[in-house]
């Protein structure tokens, strides 16, 4: 390694980007190590090692991509959007950047690397940290390092380097088919969302797809040999994209295993790691409308609401009911207060639904209490979210909507937010039919989706299945949920098992 | 100046100035990055019909560059030379001209104590003719801009910063100055002229562009940039990924 020398400190004032002002950048040396260097776009300042070394090349070359492409001081928005979790959008970040640089000319795949990958490998499996694996596959992946940890893997876990491995070259392949879109790098500001920048879109799309892979039990995978402890494997391949990730998967994947059977038909476990896929590279960002709320005149009053009630119990501190000694068999004698169940009950109004008036008095009077909104997006930017019932009193007249959807993650939101109590159900009655921004898409149905297992949001396919399921829970019944048919066909397809129900 | 290359947007700098001159401001203060235009849109911006004579400050110039001097004839007689101030007081003689002060922090003491005279309001501001006596005033249309790198106007004199309160800091070339350049290479001459001690100049910009259509981007760049050829060809590289 030749001395230091500042002339070689990176020129970040030199980049355009459309989301941001230019200006002065402070530029500081630092240890080219992993965890050490950084770029900090709103403050404009960069920690980067000026050492002429191809390495200290490589991360400099990376700090730039960086400041050239990564949010500013926009990525709390992208984190509120909740589509994928911050650890994930972090390391497919990584993995956007140090694509671009090789795209860009710098040998990343020789040269990026701080030695410490292989012992990052061996923890890994030591610990038995899977998702931290994965996290560092995606991160490393079109890098030197990845060798390097997956090396490290496979020396205590053959079946993981391998998993692990075709990972790697799916991510690879995403960010292929993303760069294809001309989008990837882009520093736009999108006009619909006010989000920046685009080229991130991709980044959330692929992190959504990691989270999912971070969530996967690699126990869960079957083995097609016996792999554990068996020594070094150097050779083995290093994450070169071949374009055929489901074939190269295909050895590991099952024909007749037990367990994946079990798995795909009946828990909705993923039955290999390779079942569990990307969404789409598209150029628009999936999103959802804001939503507007407006509560509707509600001059009728319904049966009950959630005041509370006293009924007879066998032990108590008062004998209220004294007669009930020789009445009642039980001899329930004293008193216990039970509150009303409430519950929430939102529905999709969008073109393809349809419900009366008289259907949601029938709701309201099944649980009594409970809230009742519907939304659909009129397209003009007015309120596409209407409170048709809530604490015994409902509407005399239903708002006329039938338009599109746009708001059905940020409507389910909120009816998670209204529950009276944490038992309190929240039913959304749905054919299954979200639609965002840009139509539809499968990170926003897979939201969806998530939220409600989440949540434990009772999907109906209608609102006569929304009235008879809350009588049927008022009476204690547990109902199971209704998937729509789009619900379950996205899961299965993005994860290869059935919705749990 | 000639009019703006509809393809480029004017910066919110120009649009400053342009607003100010064509509102009738007549005294103004150019500050920021040396290299991007300053006394170029000083010579040329506005109403300069009536001329635009330039006072380039230095610590040892003297108060003749301002006002004027007396010049020996080849007959032993003295004729009276006058200064950039006076010029551009008499501007065409219908109407006053401009005064383009460049580097005004470096005046010396007795350079700004004139040029206070000089640039004092219209009602008050005269000069007396040493040879014959006259009374010379500015005349209407007289104008008046000032430039320096400082970035602080504390550090200039306060007399003299008081007669300037729009002050205007440049922090982009002008759009007609980076016609001249390859249209890869505008972004980056514009980020890079506000850069502090990093900057790259414009004229560098212009060198690199000619040079590489003939030598090659990486040479070009070691004949220009030196040292920093190569972080600067690294920024490129990484700019192109996304334009």
């Amino acid at each position: 390694m030749k001395a230091k020398d500042n002339s070689l400190a990176p020129m970040p004032e030199l980049l355009s980007r459309n989301d941001t002002e230019h200006g002065r950048w402070t530029v500081r040396d630092c240890e080219p190590r992993r965890g050490i260097p950084m770029t900090s776009i709103v403050g404009r300042d960069m920690l980067a090692p000026v050492q002429d070394s191809p390495n200290a090349r490589c991360i400099r070359a990376h700090e730039m991509m960086h400041a050239k492409v990564s949010p500013a001081d926009s990525f709390f928005e992208w984190q509120e959007r909740k589509i994928a979790s911050v650890k994930a959008l972090t390391v497919v970040e990584e993995l956007r950047v140090n694509y671009l640089c090789t795209k860009a000319g710098f040998n990343m795949k020789e040269h990026l690397t701080d030695g410490g990958e292989m012992a990052d490998g061996e923890r890994c499996v030591a610990l038995g940290d899977w998702s931290a694996a994965v996290a560092m596959t995606i991160a490393c992946a079109t890098t030197a390092s990845q060798k390097a940890f997956l090396t490290g893997v496979r020396r205590h876990d053959r079946k993981w380097g391998k998993m692990l491995l075709d990972i790697a070259k799916r991510a690879k392949k995403e960010m292929d088919l993303a760069y294809k879109t001309g989008t990837l790098a882009s520093t736009e500001i999108c006009p619909v969302t006010k989000l920046s920048p685009v080229g991130f879109v991709h980044t959330e799309r692929i992190a959504e797809w990691v989270d999912r892979l971070m969530e996967f039990d690699p126990n869960d995978e079957p083995d097609d040999e016996k792999g554990k402890g068996e020594g070094d494997a150097e050779d083995e391949g290093e994450g070169e994209a071949t374009g055929e990730t489901k074939k190269a998967t295909g050895a590991v994947r099952p024909t007749n295993s037990k367990k994946s059977t079990k798995g795909s038909e009946g828990t909705g476990t993923p039955r290999t790691i390779s079942d569990v896929d990307a969404h789409k590279a598209s150029r628009n960002i999936p999103s959802w409308m804001e939503l507007k709320i407006e509560k509707v005149p509600m001059p009728k009053l319904t049966k009950g609401n959630l005041g509370k009630k006293r009924v007879a119990s066998d032990t108590g501190k008062n004998p209220r009911r004294m007669h009930r000694l020789l009445t009642d068999p039980d001899r329930k004698i004293f008193d216990r207060v039970i509150r009303g169940q409430g519950g929430v009950v939102l529905i999709d109004a969008s073109g393809s639904m349809s419900f009366s008036h008289s259907q949601i008095r029938e709701i309201v009077e099944s649980a009594p209490g409970c809230t009742v909104a519907m939304y659909s997006d009129l397209g003009n930017n007015s309120t596409n979210m209407w409170i048709l019932a809530e604490k015994g009193k409902m509407c005399e007249t239903l708002p006329k909507a039938n338009s599109n959807n746009g708001v059905d993650f940020p409507a389910l939101q909120w009816a998670i937010k209204q529950r009276q109590r944490s038992s309190s159900p929240v039913v959304w009655v749905t054919d299954g039919g979200v639609v965002g921004t840009h139509g539809m898409h499968d990170i926003l149905t897979l939201q969806c989706v998530n939220e409600c297992l989440k949540h434990r949001v009772i999907v109906v396919e209608d609102v006569t299945a929304a009235k008879e399921l809350l009588r049927a829970m008022q009476n204690g019944q547990k109902k199971k949920r209704e998937w729509p048919g789009s619900f379950t066909d996205v899961y299965r397809r993005k994860n290869g098992g059935l919705l749990p129900e | 100046m000639a009019t703006t290359d509809t393809t480029l947007a004017l910066p919110k700098c120009w649009q400053t100035l342009n607003e100010c001159l064509d509102s009738g401001i007549d005294r103004v203060i150019l500050f920021g990055p040396s290299g991007i235009g300053k006394t170029f849109a000083g010579l040329t911006m506005g109403e300069v019909e009536a001329g635009a004579h330039r006072l380039v400050c230095a610590e040892d110039m003297t108060t003749g560059d301002v006002t004027g001097h007396f010049l020996q004839e080849e007959n032993g007689t003295f004729r009276w030379m006058f200064g950039a101030a006076l010029k551009a007081w008499q501007g065409n003689g219908v109407r006053g001209g401009r005064l383009v002060a460049d580097e005004i922090d470096k005046a010396g003491g007795d350079v700004a104590a004139t040029l206070l005279a000089m640039l004092d309001s219209p009602e008050s501001a005269s000069w007396e003719h040493p040879n014959t006596g006259q009374i010379i005033k500015p005349l209407d249309g007289f104008s008046v801009i000032m430039t320096t790198n400082v970035e602080d106007m504390r550090e200039l004199p306060t007399a003299l910063a008081d007669r300037f309160p729009v002050r205007i800091r440049i922090n982009e070339p002008h759009p007609n100055a980076l016609k001249r350049l390859s249209p890869d290479l505008r972004p980056m001459a514009i980020r890079s002229a506000d850069a502090g001690e990093r900057r790259i100049s414009l004229r560098a910009f212009y060198d690199f562009d000619k040079l590489r259509t003939t030598l090659g981007m990486e040479r070009a760049a070691e004949i220009v940039f030196h040292e920093r050829a190569s972080s600067i060809l690294d920024a490129i590289a990484i700019e192109k990924v996304s334009v």
